[in-house]
């Protein structure tokens, strides 16, 4: 026993050492490991930043339309600070029609602005003066832009990454502070503070040392795993010791501040201050004062059990205890943070938290992104986006489209409770995006109807009919057609027979009136004279990615388009036959500030700018006299706009397009399972639309002639020429030089007698002033083959 | 954006004596009395949850005598177009780009001014030679043919338009349609 033992004693010393050994190796082998990873980790994540896009920037310029009220609300909206003395950048003060700001620097895709500060003054809406610090006057100059979101990818991690110098000085002591008092002298883990930990009982309540230092807690977030073992929490710890080892103190808590999870907005995980900055409060992290910096530094401890906005009460109690902990540590006087105490916590309300509120819209922005750039160029590698969203425009057209909701919901037709809507709103001359709601609840990031739904347009479909009509040149707005009974065999042996709203027929009716009361059985008639092959390639030539079937359902709208595709063809119809391709990008940079490829402003001429002009006129006769006169009330007196009103088969559609001068308003109302609405294109699409045209500053839709066209006075129900002195249904119309019209009998033109007290008798007969009444097409049920 | 929009409208309705799709009745045009009453027998949309939906509002009919203007007998003649201060410093600033060779950041610059100005032919030409610079010749001729769409009776502006087209031509070795757009700028041409 004792002989064996020594020999098996030496080799227990051997094998002691060869384990000692291996254990040595294999130790060496995890830290490299460990090490690669941390260290791939801490220096790439410097590469990985989600593009973020920002809304239009406001030029700020005399003479523009602006008030100085709404300028303060702008300014509120960027989280601007109302003070006394605008002395700083993000601050200003108001006082009635003065108005002096200290404007942020801001890298804009054409160069850097740099911070200054301004003085504006105001008479009633319009800016009357804008000079700088020394009273020199200042042409036009930007404020920074909203910034509305970020293109992160799917795992769902959005920052905004900030250098040292956009710090403010107190964050980095009150972490310190509050996380980790020996950050400055520790190598990476504090085992005092892991042993306190261990054993001190952390009482509710009460701010204890946790056991884990900044570095630790970086290293975690890092390599985010909810498994809470003992072999995770060395790793952990080695990781830290090792970049302790590798980086300067002032390198690590820089990744802290930029890594550090800070809240949940739906999908998108809020990481580092520079964006949870945004996410609470709505301005730059170097703009906050000592409650804001201790509100942040309290929810780092549990994100969603602190959520301020969830959880105010928890919240605040916590960032007071935060309070008192700085002033215990002498970071702040007593008296800062008792005053800093007393302030609400200040969060900024939903619409304007740093972005994800717009997720219909940064859907289009990244699908058009995606034409040029991969999507790991859009995710990872820090661009800059700059965006035609109008925030002001946007949150009008989520106000209009939620209250007629509303109206809607409490109205006494069942089918009209839980509709969908979507909203687009475009600048025609320039085809830039503006507004746009995919859904009811915007800032729901869902299914985006506004891009994808697919759905019939009804009687959006007419004015396409009528200007391939126009565009032949065998038409006029005072032609007549034929308003009476179709019947066709289709080519799959089906019948057809689509029939006027109010199931009537009128005989024979001019173009104008046949667009202006939406008649089925007219523009039928026209559309088959037409072609249906002329008719489609007008909707390809407008904008249509492809042209539709050329069935004769296609003149009522049984084409299915997105919302997206319609704007698209009423764009060029708004912008006098040129088409725009919509744009929602004007500009991307990348991190360095060199400009990168992006969708330009680009004009064709897409149809006859004459036959446009004369559509545009019968279009505004359809507001001012037709299916879409009921808007009238919500809009401005005097205010010309031109649109046209849509409803599908069985009201499952309610759509409505129109414009004024400077704004194309497309919206659509309907149920996602396609049940019908009970609404046509009257009560629920043109609600909205005028709703929102009502709401925003725009201007008349009021084209210039063009040179080959003339305005002649012509009777509305016969299409001859006139005089609007004595003839009641007089509409003045465009047409070619030289076109032949009939004068009329009982008022020809140039019967000049103002203040006649008869109408004219002949062709219209004050009879058909009372005419029954018409919809839109929807009734005609167009049976598609 | 809008908000100048207004502002140049005005300005551009003022200086143009094109009769107005706003039609705006003089004070002698009485209404008939049958035309008043169609007008208080009828259904707007929007007035209470019952009739709000299915009720067929959309009569054609002639509420009131159409509001009367005179149309003009003669093509109108309209002033040069003219840029508003800031849509100036604009295009100035865009110059400046365009002479570093900065070709994106004049194209910033302009955008921006066709937010402010929208419907002011000169920022298009303007656009259209920036177009030129950037060699995409066939949108320098789209841009100014949008300006030509806009400058009706403005012979200056029109004659700026034809000239950007003949040069887009010329760029395009179109010599004979750029000579007879040349020739059009020069028709054009105030004297």
């Amino acid at each position: 026993m004792a002989r064996g033992k020594r020999p098996s004693g030496r080799r227990r010393k051997l094998q002691r050492g060869f384990a000692v050994l291996a254990l040595l190796v294999v130790a060496i082998v995890v830290v490299a490991v460990l090490d690669h990873r941390v260290t791939a980790q801490f220096e790439g994540r410097r590469w990985t930043l989600p593009a973020r896009v920002y809304a239009q920037s406001i030029d700020l310029y005399v003479g523009q339309q602006l008030s100085a009220e709404r300028l303060a609300d702008e300014l509120e909206r960027l989280g601007y600070l109302a003070v006394a003395n605008p002395d700083r950048p993000g601050t200003y003060r108001r006082r009635g029609d003065q108005l002096r700001v200290y404007v942020r620097e801001f890298r804009f895709p054409d160069e850097r602005q740099e911070a200054r500060p301004l003085k504006l003054s105001f008479a009633g809406d319009m800016v009357t003066g804008l000079e700088d610090a020394t009273g020199a006057e200042v042409a036009i100059v930007r404020l920074d832009p909203l910034l509305i979101g970020s293109i992160f990818p799917m795992h769902g991690e959005d920052r905004i990454v900030v250098s040292p110098s956009e710090v403010p000085p107190l964050l980095p002591e009150a972490l310190k502070a509050v996380e980790d008092r020996k950050f400055d002298s520790h190598h990476g883990v504090n085992p005092l503070a892991i042993l306190r930990a261990l054993f001190v009982n952390v009482r509710a309540g009460q701010i204890e040392q946790g056991g884990s230092t900044l570095t630790q807690q970086l290293v975690k977030s890092y390599f985010l795993d909810s498994r809470r073992t003992l072999r995770r929490k060395a790793e952990e710890a080695v990781m830290a010791v090792i970049l302790e080892a590798r980086y300067e103190k002032a390198d690590i808590m820089n990744a802290y501040i930029n890594e550090i999870y800070l809240g949940q907005d739906g999908r998108r995980a809020v990481h580092g201050f520079g964006l949870g900055s945004q996410f609470y409060f709505g301005k730059p992290l170097a703009e906050l004062d000592l409650p804001e910096i201790a509100l942040m530094v309290a929810v780092i401890r549990g994100p969603s059990y602190y959520d301020p906005r969830r959880q105010p009460e928890r919240a605040l109690e916590r960032r007071n205890l935060v309070l008192r902990v700085l002033a215990e540590q002498g970071v702040v006087s007593t008296e800062d943070a008792e005053r800093a105490m007393k302030k609400p916590l200040g969060i900024a309300e939903a619409g304007r938290k740093g972005g994800g509120f717009y997720p219909a819209f940064l859907d289009l922005v990244r699908r058009q992104l995606r034409e040029d750039y991969e999507e790991a160029d859009l995710t990872e590698s820090g661009l800059t986006v700059f965006s035609t969203l109008d925030p002001l425009l946007q949150g009008a057209a989520e106000a209009a489209l939620a209250g007629e909701m509303d109206r809607l919901d409490r109205s006494a037709r069942k089918e009209a409770h839980g509709l969908e809507g979507v909203v687009v709103v475009t600048t025609p001359q320039t085809g830039e995006v503006v507004a746009l709601i995919g859904g009811r609840r915007a800032g729901y990031d869902g299914f985006n109807r506004a891009l994808d739904a697919q759905r019939p347009i009804g009687s959006l479909a007419k004015p396409i009919v009528y200007l391939a009509a126009l565009e032949t040149g065998r038409y006029t707005p005072a032609t007549l057609v034929a308003d009476e009974p179709v019947d066709l065999k289709l080519p799959n042996g089906d019948r057809w027979k689509p029939q006027n709203f109010d199931k009537q027929v009128r005989g024979q009716v001019t173009l104008v009136r046949g667009l202006t009361q939406s008649l089925n059985l007219a523009t039928v008639n026209l559309g088959l004279d037409v072609g249906l092959g002329r008719v489609s390639q007008a909707f390809e030539q407008l904008g249509l990615p492809e042209a539709p079937s050329e069935l004769p359902s296609m003149l009522l709208g049984a084409t299915n388009l997105s919302p997206m595709d319609v704007a698209q063809v009423y764009n060029t119809i708004a912008n006098g036959g040129f088409r725009a391709p919509l744009r929602a990008v004007r500009a991307v940079i990348d991190e360095t500030g060199q400009p990168l490829k992006a969708p330009q402003l680009e004009v064709s001429e897409a149809v006859s700018p004459e036959a446009v002009h004369a559509l545009g006129r019968m279009m505004v006769e359809v507001m001012e006299r037709g299916t879409g006169r009921a808007a009238k009330k919500q809009l401005p007196a005097g205010l010309v706009v031109a649109g046209k009103t849509g409803t599908s088969n069985d009201y499952r559609d309610s759509w409505f397009a129109g414009f004024s001068g400077s704004h194309l308003i497309v919206s659509w109302v309907g149920h996602d399972d396609n049940r019908p609405t009970g609404l046509t294109g009257t009560t629920g699409g043109l609600a909205v639309w005028s709703r929102l045209m009502g709401s925003i500053p725009t201007t008349s839709f009021e084209p210039l002639l063009p040179d080959s066209l003339d305005l002649r006075w012509i009777d509305y129900f016969s299409g001859r020429e006139t005089s609007p002195y004595c003839n009641g249904s007089a509409v003045s119309m465009a047409f070619a030089h030289g076109t032949r019209l009939e004068p009329s009998e009982a008022c020809p033109p140039g019967a000049e007698s103002p203040g006649a007290d008869s109408p004219a008798a002949d062709e219209v007969g004050a009879g058909k002033l009372g005419e029954a009444a018409e919809v839109d097409s929807a009734a005609a049920e167009p049976e598609v083959p | 954006m809008f908000r100048l929009v207004a502002l140049a409208a005005l300005l551009a309705v003022s200086a143009c004596s094109v009769a107005p799709f706003q039609k705006e009745r003089p004070a002698p045009a009485a209404p008939t009395g049958s035309t008043g009453s169609a007008k208080a027998g009828e259904g707007p949309v929007l007035k209470t949850p019952t009739d709000e939906i299915f009720q067929p509002d959309a009569e054609a009919v002639i509420e009131t005598p159409p509001p009367v203007v005179e149309l003009p007998r003669e093509r109108p003649r309209r002033p040069p177009a003219k840029l508003a201060p800031a849509s100036r410093a604009l295009v100035a600033q865009a110059e400046a780009q365009r002479k570093k060779g900065d070709l994106p950041g004049a194209s910033v610059s302009l955008d921006r001014a066709l937010r402010i100005e929208p419907n002011n032919p000169l920022l298009w030409i303007e656009m259209g030679r920036l177009r030129m610079d950037q060699r995409n010749y066939p949108q320098a001729e789209n841009m100014a043919r949008k300006a030509l769409s806009m400058s009706v009776g403005d012979d200056a502006t029109q004659s700026a338009a034809w000239e950007l087209i003949g040069q887009s031509l010329k760029a395009r070795g179109r010599n004979t349609e750029a000579e007879e757009a040349f020739g059009k700028a020069r028709a054009a041409a105030p004297r």
